[in-house]
């Protein structure tokens, strides 16, 4: 059973999880279902051509800045998995700046006291960054994950995305819980 | 006038009527019969279409796991009033969101395509990438199926109604353009039954078979009208000659009595009984072509209608019994009892010369056709009305013939046998009519005649003696029904 169709099967499962009290198996599938997420987003995503290599044939990278053990389970749901005909694959970087070529950028926990230098780096470059640290949206992150009523769920920045040069699908903003800037460019007059 | 109900505009009423509503009902069956069919179809194609639009659309609520956003996008559903439920489950089975809201409780039936006869089943994937992340099902009710069907029907009969009204108004320009030529064709021909007219003509103005027909109907006018001015001419030519001749016949005839009558009282005076003998045979024989001659006269007269009555009290009694008395000497001839029964007079106004020849015919015929029998005369009055009896014990009239007896030149025997013109009886019926009186006969084959007249005892102010001449052949009064 692939990762994704286990995440299909559902938060019923997580529930379960969480319920049986083991905290290491619950914050492993925590970050299962993180994962899954990460790479869902990909889907929903529009980025300015051509973003993550000089070709379309290259692979999608979705990296993890920061140490964290996040990027087992996310090698694992990206495994063999293509978004658009394209490759998709996980890496790990030390610093923001060997996240250049990255489509997405998951910025670990670890890197809170660092992040509005990372977003700032980032920022510009058609790069969707993604974390579960808390108010990451509010330090000019595109998504931030969260934790509500034992799901996970998340909410989108658009201001930020507009300035990364990305379009998210108005599939993706549906599921969102929180939406925050404007959801259009501005007019110019 | 022709009945509603067989006349040709009810017909033709009827026959467009029914043509053009088994037309409809055969059009309109066949659009059922399509649109029930072609329902079915539609509705599994649109429930497809929207099935899949839906799926797509559900596939981040299952990604990434928000059941709340599924719900909204089932709720959407609502515009289509045909889906009666929709439901996403997981890959597993398991329930992911329902619409309407509340029936989670209910086992999902999933199948690829189910007629489940009142509705329509539908499952379609939910997928991502390849994946089956979960399934959609619906279901439809063929609700509205019976609605559309209804409000068929009532249109059906809507147009059904303005159809039969059009086929009457079809049926009034058909009317014109048929049946109008045909009812003209029927009134001629009543007219020309009628009226005997044949002057009648009828507008030509149809055209196929009708105005053939109608073109037939005048030909046939024209040649019957050119038939009978004709006749008319002949019968007038015949008439004329009748009065012509019998009036050269009366002329010599006179003097010629006179003559006889003037040899007879010389032949008894001198006691010459040969000559006498002989004188008696002339006199009878020139009076019997005196009857003839004065029969003939009296044709043109009354074919003419020209019969004028000078009334003058009169016993009919007395009038009976002195004919009856003259009638003596030829009834011993032949050989039959002439008896008179008039026990009291009967009073009345009559012409006089007219009535004796009605009663000399009536007693003459009896003594002609009854000889060698009894011949009784009677005479009654019954309250207005004079009447006067002859019968006679005679050959009788076949019932075949009692109808033609007052004809001109008709008799009920061979001329060879009896001899005259046949214009007896048709004499004494228009001198009875003319008087306002009846005639009546009753015979049987073999066994003898009755004839009854009646008169009525004051001249009746009828004036239609001038038209009794018209009276229709036949058309005697006969009273056949009381034999003797």
């Amino acid at each position: 059973m692939t990762l994704l169709t286990r995440l299909a099967a559902g938060g019923a499962l997580s529930l379960a999880l969480i319920g049986s009290g083991r905290a290491g198996a619950i914050e492993s599938s925590e970050r299962e279902i993180k994962a899954a997420f990460v790479y869902n987003f990909a889907k929903y995503v529009k980025w300015p051509d051509p973003v993550a290599g000089p070709t379309s044939g290259d692979p999608l990278q979705i990296c993890v800045v920061g140490s964290s053990p996040f990027i087992g389970e996310l090698e694992t749901a990206v495994s063999g998995k293509q978004v658009n005909g394209r490759q998709v694959v996980a890496r790990s970087v030390r610093y923001p700046t060997e996240a250049q070529t990255c489509a997405i950028a998951f910025v670990s926990g670890s890197e809170l006291s660092r992040v509005d230098s990372i977003v700032q780096q980032l920022g510009s470059r058609p790069i969707l960054t993604v974390s579960d640290m808390p108010s990451f949206t509010a330090h000019g992150g595109v998504i931030g994950l969260r934790m509500e009523q034992n799901r996970v769920r998340f909410e989108v920045n658009m201001d930020a995305a507009r300035k990364a040069g990305l379009k998210l699908s108005s599939q993706l903003l549906k599921v969102a819980v929180q939406i925050t800037g404007q959801l259009e460019e501005p007019r110019r007059p | 006038m022709v009945t509603l109900g067989k006349s040709i505009r009810a017909r033709l009423t009827v026959m467009s009527a029914l043509s053009s509503s088994l037309a409809l009902l055969l059009a309109c069956s066949a659009f059922l019969s399509y649109e029930l069919l072609g329902y079915r179809r539609s509705l599994v194609k649109d429930l497809t279409r929207s099935a899949e639009v839906l799926a797509f659309n559900l596939t981040s609520p299952l990604l990434f796991e928000d059941p709340g956003a599924a719900k909204t996008l089932l709720e959407a559903l609502r515009v289509d009033s045909r889906i009666r439920s929709a439901r996403l489950t997981r890959a597993n089975g398991q329930a992911f969101a329902v619409y309407p809201q509340g029936i989670e409780g209910q086992s999902p039936r999933i199948a690829p395509l189910s007629d489940p006869g009142d509705g329509v089943m539908l499952a379609v994937p939910v997928e991502s990438d390849g994946t089956r992340l979960g399934t959609l099902t619906l279901q439809a009710g063929l609700d509205e199926q019976s609605v559309r069907v209804r409000q068929y029907l009532l249109l059906t009969a809507a147009v059904l109604l303005a159809s039969i009204v059009a086929a009457v108004g079809v049926a009034a320009w058909l009317q014109r353009r048929i049946s109008q030529p045909i009812v003209r064709l029927t009134e001629a021909a009543g007219l020309v039954s009628r009226r005997q007219d044949y002057s009648v003509r009828v507008e030509e103005s149809a055209d196929g078979e009708l105005g053939i027909l109608a073109h037939a109907f005048n030909t046939m006018l024209s040649r019957i009208e050119a038939q009978s001015t004709e006749l008319k001419h002949a019968v007038r030519m015949r008439d004329e000659f009748l009065t012509i001749a019998s009036h050269e016949l009366k002329t010599p005839l006179t003097p010629l009595q006179l003559q006889i009558q003037t040899l007879m009282r010389e032949a008894q005076r001198d006691r010459a009984a040969g000559v006498m003998r002989r004188t008696e045979l002339i006199d009878r024989q020139v009076h019997r072509l005196a009857k003839l001659v004065d029969d003939l006269l009296d044709l043109s007269r009354l074919s003419n209608r020209k019969i004028d009555l000078s009334v003058e009290v009169l016993d009919l009694s007395t009038v009976v019994s002195s004919i009856a008395e003259q009638f003596q000497s030829q009834a011993q001839r032949t050989g039959s009892s002439l008896t008179v029964v008039a026990p009291y007079p009967v009073v009345g106004q009559w012409d006089r010369a007219r009535l004796e020849q009605v009663i000399v015919n009536l007693i003459s015929n009896a003594l002609k056709y009854g000889a060698g029998k009894p011949v009784s005369v009677e005479v009654l009055q019954q309250g207005d009305v004079g009447t006067v009896i002859v019968r006679d014990a005679g050959i009788g009239i076949g019932r075949e013939d009692l109808g033609r007896i007052f004809n001109r030149f008709e008799r009920a025997v061979s001329e060879r046998h009896y001899g005259g013109f046949g214009l007896g009886l048709w004499i004494v019926r228009e001198i009875v009519q003319s008087m306002g009186g009846t005639i009546r006969v009753a015979s049987t084959l073999g066994e003898g005649s009755q004839f009854e007249i009646e008169l009525p005892r004051e001249p009746t102010p009828t004036g239609d003696s001038e038209l009794r001449g018209s009276t229709p052949p036949g058309a005697a009064d006969l009273d056949l029904s009381s034999g003797p």
